[in-house]
């Protein structure tokens, strides 16, 4: 394994460590709202937490630097995108979100934007592929 | 580039491409994005890649209101199972016209060249992308801007001439850049937006009285299934006939096409059942409106913005490949020609200034009807006519392309397959309002096809009428 793969998926792992919990505090502060907000945002933190497991293991078994590279931007693409769910949705007034909780999910969802965005351009470098892998 | 009006057999064009050194070889990407030209292996993209353009496609809010049409005529399950058997139908369709183009790597327009004869290529081409696809860049672009006046009544940036003008030229910014962009945008916009959506779904129909009041919920207008799966069907055909546009850039032949039928059959019932769930639950009211009320107006933002947007630049992308393909002017100036003209109908749409939205909207629809029995034609010729009757069985040799290869000028038994289909996909619906004129157009149009051609083969009948010889450039 070179040293240039090692970097990337060690990298990738850094990030997506931080995603991961920062997936598990969406989870959590879910569960402490109203009924409504409980399922929808709990579904929503789970879909953001297999996708966060699945990718690590698929970097995890990538074997050279194209393929750390590819799934390592695919996983980010995902959980950026989903950053926009937690920084659009709390502040609609049906979820009955406390205000801190609330404050909390948007700033979890700015989080996830800028460190994925971040962590894209840098996977792009190490590894040099595609971000439209 | 040269051409003559001499008919003749394949076999003759072959050996007259090589008589006059005209070798087919690796044509180099003068237009850009290879237009007109293979796609190369290194620049193949993978399954996930595929399958968010084209769900980058489908997030729409068109998408959306058209499963609402559907409440009027069944309850909440008739209405999954029809959408549900007409994406299915949809998903084989796009998956026999997806695989030519991950096999050949090539464009629709470009794909037709084989089937219908390189001068039809070129009218083909512009019916079913070139001025369709710019139509409906227009009124999505239009679309865009009611939305934004919807969200935003007060700002003038926000009127909807204002917005169509920027929303417009901001959709032609991915397209001018290509497929890179499409996708790279796609992969920001579509997990958010199918997120979103279904919770938005969830949390309407909760306000409008719950699963229980859903499922008791009775249509207005009870309607026979087959009226479903035909709307469901012609809401997306054309997608299906253009899937290739984006299978070229297949890394695997099953991936794109695949990744299509994967869309199509998971995700469309999704929006569909979307729009059509809340209309039976509260008639008159849409899922954006919805949306509004329940407070989640920055989402709709998010959801109509980057939804029009991934959808639209879509539409100017193909738009492109079929203008390269009848005239030769490199990709990014078509995008700038036909994104232009496209943002400008919206906004005299918009301020009512003698472009009449339904006029637009019916020969958008008009040349809608022509589209499905062109790919019947190219579905036909691939998997039956070259195997089975021309004797090329190797899928590899099917299709070549390259400078010096030959085409006909004209294909005549496909242009008359895809009038006659063409004909009655228009016609019967004004007849008999329950007949799928579409899938009729279709079936027609494929039977017809291999009839004719069977008939010049074993009968020694020319089916091809003159002759053009690709360029350095792949024109």
């Amino acid at each position: 394994m070179s040293v240039e793969t090692n970097t990337a998926r060690s990298f990738f792992t850094k990030l997506n460590m931080i995603a991961l919990v920062l997936a598990i505090i969406i989870l959590v502060l879910s569960l402490l709202s109203s009924p409504k907000a409980q399922t929808l945002f709990s579904i929503y933190a789970i879909i953001l937490i297999i996708l966060i497991l699945v990718g690590q293991l698929r970097v995890n078994r990538a074997g050279d630097l194209k393929q750390v590279g590819e799934r390592a931007v695919q996983t980010l693409w995902l959980w950026t995108s989903l950053g926009l769910v937690a920084l659009t949705m709390p502040p609609a007034p049906y979820f009955e979100f406390s205000q801190p909780i609330m404050a909390a999910l948007i700033v979890i969802g700015a989080i996830l934007i800028i460190a994925g965005v971040y962590a894209l351009l840098r996977i792009r470098k190490l590894t040099g592929v595609y971000l439209s892998v | 580039m040269f051409f003559t009006f001499f008919g003749d057999d394949e076999r003759f064009i072959n050996q007259f491409s090589r008589h006059v050194g005209l070798e087919m070889t690796e044509a180099k990407d003068y237009f850009g994005d290879y237009a007109l030209t293979k796609v190369p292996e290194p620049e193949t993209r993978t399954f996930l890649n595929q399958l968010m353009i084209f769900m980058g496609v489908l997030a729409v809010w068109a998408a959306v209101f058209a499963g609402a049409a559907l409440a009027s005529w069944y309850d909440a399950a008739t209405l999954v199972v029809s959408v549900v058997i007409g994406c299915i139908i949809l998903g084989i369709i796009a998956y026999l016209t997806g695989y030519i183009g991950s096999r050949t790597r090539a464009s629709t327009y470009v794909i037709f060249r084989h089937s219908m004869g390189r001068g039809v290529a070129m009218i083909a081409g512009l019916i079913v992308s070139g001025i369709s696809a710019t139509i409906w860049f227009a009124y999505e672009t239009w679309l865009f801007g009611v939305i934004m006046q919807g969200v935003f009544p007060d700002i003038p940036f926000m009127r909807v001439e204002v917005a169509s003008i920027w929303g417009g030229l901001l959709m032609m910014t991915t397209a001018i850049i290509g497929y890179r962009a499409l996708a790279a945008f796609s992969y920001l916009v579509v997990p958010a937006w199918f997120v979103i959506i279904p919770m938005a779904l969830a949390a309407a129909i909760d306000m409008n009285g719950g699963w229980g009041a859903l499922m008791a919920a009775k249509p207005p207008t009870p309607m026979d299934i087959g009226v479903g799966i035909t709307f469901t069907v012609g809401v997306y055909i054309v997608g299906a006939t253009i899937a290739p546009d984006i299978t070229r850039y297949s890394r695997k032949p099953h991936d794109g096409p695949l990744a299509w039928f994967i869309h199509v059959v998971v995700f469309m019932p999704i929006i569909m059942a979307a729009g059509g769930f809340l209309q039976l639950l509260a008639p008159g009211v849409n899922l954006a409106a919805a949306m509004v009320s329940l407070g989640m107006v920055w989402a709709v933002l998010l959801t109509g913005v980057v939804g029009q947007w991934s959808t639209n630049d879509n539409n100017l992308y193909s738009a492109s490949l079929a203008w390269c393909n009848a005239i030769p002017i490199k990709r990014v100036y078509w995008v700038a020609i036909m994104g232009i003209i496209g943002t400008v109908v919206a906004a005299l749409i918009a301020l009512g200034f003698g472009v009449s939205l339904n006029a637009l909207l019916l020969l958008g629809s008009f040349l809608g009807t022509w589209i499905p029995p062109m790919a019947a034609v190219m579905i036909a010729d691939f998997y039956i006519v070259k195997p089975f009757l021309l004797g090329v069985k190797a899928v590899e040799k099917r299709y070549e392309w390259g400078p010096g290869t030959a085409y006909h000028l004209v294909n005549w038994p496909a242009v008359v397959a895809i009038i006659v289909g063409g004909f009655l996909a228009w016609w019967i619906p004004q007849i008999y309002p329950t007949v799928p004129g579409v899938v009729v157009g279709f079936c027609v149009s494929l039977i017809l096809f291999i009839l004719l051609m069977a008939a010049c083969v074993k009968l020694g009948i020319k089916y091809g009428i003159g002759k053009w010889v690709e360029t350095e450039k792949g024109f």
